[in-house]
């Protein structure tokens, strides 16, 4: 009788704390509406940067999982002739208003989301961009600081990739190749 | 200067607006038709007034040069009047076709500078002259250098022109955020055409205040999973550091829509207005006169 009693003690304890890890594992989710985002164009006529503060997006620790939704219209640029060709001639966001990019770390199980600590990951998804959507690989980091997941990469676009067509009489400013920074402090829910 | 120089000035001067609004034009109405070809045509026009212009400084106007003059100066004259009329009744509201600041000016100026042409070809006795001149430096100043500074001067200072830090002045539309994220959300396309890089006027009470390159003011949006992303340019730093959570601020920013998610996309949520190039107008907390009151702007479109 005794031993029948601390035998479902136990299993009471046991399915508790199950239960518990199964309720935490729920809330691996670290999101912001305020991640940065940077692109550099390096030609030898002109040097290009814009920048956008207000990137959405969110990853499941539990699976890597890991979504970005970017606004073209947020890019802010220093020249307010190169801002107004970028949103409406380049990327035309009056048909394409966003940029999305849909993917998981490949190497999640090496990021440990309870020790603070910087861990290089390998990245994979799909980005979309001016309607156009293309397999990518990003090689970043994820840095974890208490509550957040700090999320930081950069990779190359080929503007060709995306059908993005840059008028020939701006093509010398512009390079074929865009470098993409990712820097995303997202906060555990 | 003599009225010569001043004939010339302004000859080049009208050629070279000319060119630009021809540019301008069949790209903003024609936007299909490649860049080479009006650029060629652009510069073939640009060609043929400096022949013009130089047989006319070096051996005097002939009859034929002066009619091909005339009938090339009329043609310009026609363009802009037309494009001169185009624009106002576009800024009177009777098209809904937007055109270009610049243009109204450019093609303003093109005008008068034709209609100078034709008034001092009237009563310059150059034309009278029948023999040949050999031009001075101060003629070939004027005929190209000088124009062609002028106007390398106009472009370079328009492309470099930089993007200001808020959005100051009268706004566009004064309106709140959660109507304005109704629109957003009953019809995204017509809301993107109507508010994407407008100035709004708004208000709202601060729920978070972060960033890192810039300044970013988030407002409570009353409405479950949704957020009002303002951001400000560090360099307004100064001014915000009053700024608390809670306080209820009239803002003017520039709007760049709404973020939702797309389809298939299952951990992102809620929606995100954002603005850009914010300015704060008032922060009520610091204004005795308002009290505790705030008093938020109605719902006035300013302009069509």
């Amino acid at each position: 009788m005794k031993n029948s009693l601390v035998l479902m003690l136990v299993l009471t304890l046991f399915i508790g704390v199950k239960a518990q890890t199964k309720e935490s594992d729920k809330t691996q989710v670290y999101t912001t509406s305020s991640g940065t985002i940077k692109f550099f164009s390096k030609t030898t006529a002109e040097n290009i940067d814009a920048t956008n503060n207000q990137v959405k997006a969110a990853l499941d620790a539990n699976t890597g999982n890991m979504e970005f939704a970017v606004s073209i219209n947020s890019f802010l640029f220093k020249k307010a002739l190169m801002q107004k060709h970028f949103q409406e001639n380049y990327l035309e966001s009056d048909k394409f208003p966003k940029s999305t990019f849909k993917g998981s770390i490949v190497n999640n199980a090496a990021v440990k989301y309870a020790t603070d600590g910087t861990y290089p990951v390998n990245v994979k998804g799909k980005l979309t961009m001016h309607g156009v959507t293309k397999d990518v690989n990003i090689p970043g980091k994820v840095t974890i600081s208490g509550k957040k997941a700090i999320l930081s990469g950069d990779f190359n676009v080929l503007l060709d990739d995306y059908n993005i067509k840059v008028p020939a009489n701006n093509a010398s400013q512009i390079a074929k190749s865009i470098k993409v920074t990712v820097d995303c402090s997202l906060q555990k829910k | 200067m003599t009225v010569k120089h001043l004939q010339i000035f302004s000859l080049w001067a009208a050629t070279l607006l000319s060119a630009f609004i021809f540019v301008f034009s069949v790209n903003t109405l024609f936007g299909d038709i490649p860049i080479r070809v009006i650029l060629g045509f652009s510069a073939l026009c640009i060609i043929l007034f400096a022949w013009v212009s130089t047989v006319f400084l070096t051996k005097g106007l002939k009859v034929s040069f002066f009619n091909l003059f005339r009938v090339l100066g009329f043609l310009t004259a026609l363009l802009n009047l037309f494009v001169v009329l185009y624009a106002a009744f576009t800024m009177a509201g009777y098209w809904s076709e937007e055109v270009h600041g610049i243009f109204y000016v450019f093609s303003g100026v093109s005008f008068v500078f034709v209609l100078f042409n034709y008034l001092a070809l009237g009563n310059h006795s150059i034309l009278n002259q029948k023999q040949v001149q050999k031009p001075a430096v101060t003629d070939w100043i004027f005929t190209l250098f000088l124009p062609v500074l002028i106007a390398a001067y106009g472009i370079v200072s328009l492309y470099n022109q930089e993007t200001a830090l808020s959005s100051v002045g009268d706004p566009d539309f004064t309106i709140q955020p959660a109507p304005l994220m109704d629109v957003f959300e009953k019809d995204a396309v017509s809301a993107n055409q109507q508010y994407i890089g407008k100035v709004i006027r708004f208000s709202g009470s601060v729920s978070e205040i972060g960033g890192d390159s810039s300044i970013l003011v988030t407002l409570n949006a009353w409405k479950e999973g949704y957020t009002i992303n303002c951001d400000f340019d560090m360099e307004l730093k100064d001014k915000l550091s009053a700024v608390l959570q809670g306080d209820s601020l009239l803002l003017q920013c520039s709007c760049s829509g709404l973020n939702t998610p797309e389809e298939g996309m299952s951990l992102l949520s809620g929606a995100t207005l954002e603005m850009t190039r914010c300015a704060l107008i008032t922060n009520f907390k610091n204004n005795p006169n308002l009290g505790t009151d705030v008093e938020h702007p109605k719902e006035t479109p300013k302009r069509k």
